[in-house]
């Protein structure tokens, strides 16, 4: 049975009857490589990446249960940003939002043929918010299709600073309230100039009580839409709030300590 | 002995203030938007306490009274006013005891803006309760 790409050079040995087979099987596959393949990266739309929270919850139960080579989220979540990656490197646009692990690092430069010493781990980082400098990934692994058209650096739609990744991992009933919360954000306000920073901050009157802050950043929204934003993000988290698997003391101590702050600028 | 109540100072005169001062060019920027932002948080906290004392809660009197007012709020149902009250509160602190946090006149009209729209959000609640 003959192949399509045989069809196809039969095709255009007609149209270019100068080239040998060779030659135009040489140019069928640089266009594939270079335009059709990239062009169909750029296009095609990538499932939602897992929240950083299920995924660390995984990670947890594997290494309690001694199944580290099973973790189907952290898998997913390192295919989608690999391939965000590969977009990113094609179009010049960084188009996940979410902080990229040191591992998916290599398997980016990995699949473009490009290696690396390995990293030292830097233990006094541990437990630090996880970011990969897009710059750096930019001046060390080349474009593997041209040059970026444009670099683009938009904030993250969601970052956590260290206390709230700390209690993430530290704490069941925290990790659940923030990954439902993270996942309401995710599924409504993945567009536009929005960013939600999650903070853990003492009261100001009673140092001893801290407060999750979440603080919402809307550049471009005048002051009525960030009003109504307010309103409606506050709302979700009641509905978050109320949906929990919690005493009603429990339900009362989250109401008081889970707040927003729709900031001027 | 409590003056009459006709007599008692309104709290809302303190974002009158806030309002006219922010633009009053008489004083220094910076004096006009961090005092601006202070007045503005204090008649948005005056008028939510005054309404939730009316609705049968009691507060503290000393520095907890912020705290216990917005927690109020949190578990009451009325968390879209505590989280604007508590946001405004924290900017206040900026304004009135951190002298490095930069305060620009436009997030001084935001937060002063944001006081109005508290103060309008309790007395909608007035007229539904």
């Amino acid at each position: 049975m003959v192949s399509f790409k045989d069809q196809l050079i039969s095709e255009a040995s007609l149209l270019a009857p100068a080239l040998s087979r060779e030659e135009l099987s040489e140019k069928i596959s640089n266009l594939i490589e270079n335009q059709i393949l990239p062009e169909a990266l750029i296009q095609m739309r990538l499932p939602r990446l897992p929240s950083p929270a299920s995924v660390k919850t995984e990670e947890l139960m594997a290494a309690r249960y001694g199944k580290r080579a099973y973790s189907p989220l952290h898998d997913k979540m390192r295919l989608i940003q690999d391939l965000e990656k590969i977009r990113y490197k094609l179009n010049g646009s960084d188009l996940t939002d979410v902080n990229l692990p040191i591992g998916s690092e290599k398997t980016m430069q990995t699949t473009i043929g490009i290696s690396h010493p390995e990293p030292e781990l830097d233990i006094e980082r541990v437990g630090e918010q996880l970011s990969v400098d897009m710059e750096l990934i930019q001046d060390i692994s080349p474009a593997p299709f041209g040059e970026p058209k444009e670099k683009i650096k938009s904030p993250r739609l969601i970052e956590f600073d260290s206390e709230v990744t700390q209690r993430i991992v530290s704490s069941r009933s925290f990790a659940t309230l923030i990954g439902a919360i993270e996942s309401k954000i995710r599924s409504n306000y993945s567009h536009g100039k929005i960013s939600f920073s999650f903070s853990i901050r003492a009261d100001l009157d009673i140092p001893s009580r801290e407060k999750t802050k979440i603080y919402i950043s809307l550049p471009d929204y005048s002051f009525e839409e960030k009003m109504d934003f307010w309103d409606k993000i506050e709302t979700e988290i009641k509905n978050v709030i109320e949906s929990l698997d919690v005493s009603e003391d429990e339900r009362n101590e989250i109401r008081r300590n889970l707040l927003t702050h729709v900031r001027a600028v | 002995m409590s003056n009459p109540r006709s007599q008692r100072f309104r709290p809302r005169r303190f974002l009158k203030l806030a309002i006219r001062l922010i633009d009053d060019d008489t004083y220094n920027e910076s004096c006009r938007i961090r005092t601006s932002i202070g007045r503005a948080y204090y008649s948005a906290f005056l008028i939510i306490k005054s309404k939730l004392e009316s609705l049968g809660h009691s507060f503290p009197d000393d520095h907890n009274v912020h705290s216990a007012v917005i927690d109020t709020l949190m578990v009451r149902g009325y968390r879209q006013i505590g989280a604007k009250l508590d946001s405004l509160r924290e900017v206040r602190c900026d304004a009135d005891y951190h002298m490095n946090v930069p305060i620009k006149k436009s997030s001084g009209n935001y937060y002063v803006q944001l006081s109005q729209r508290i103060i309008d959000e309790v007395e909608l609640l007035r007229r539904i309760s």
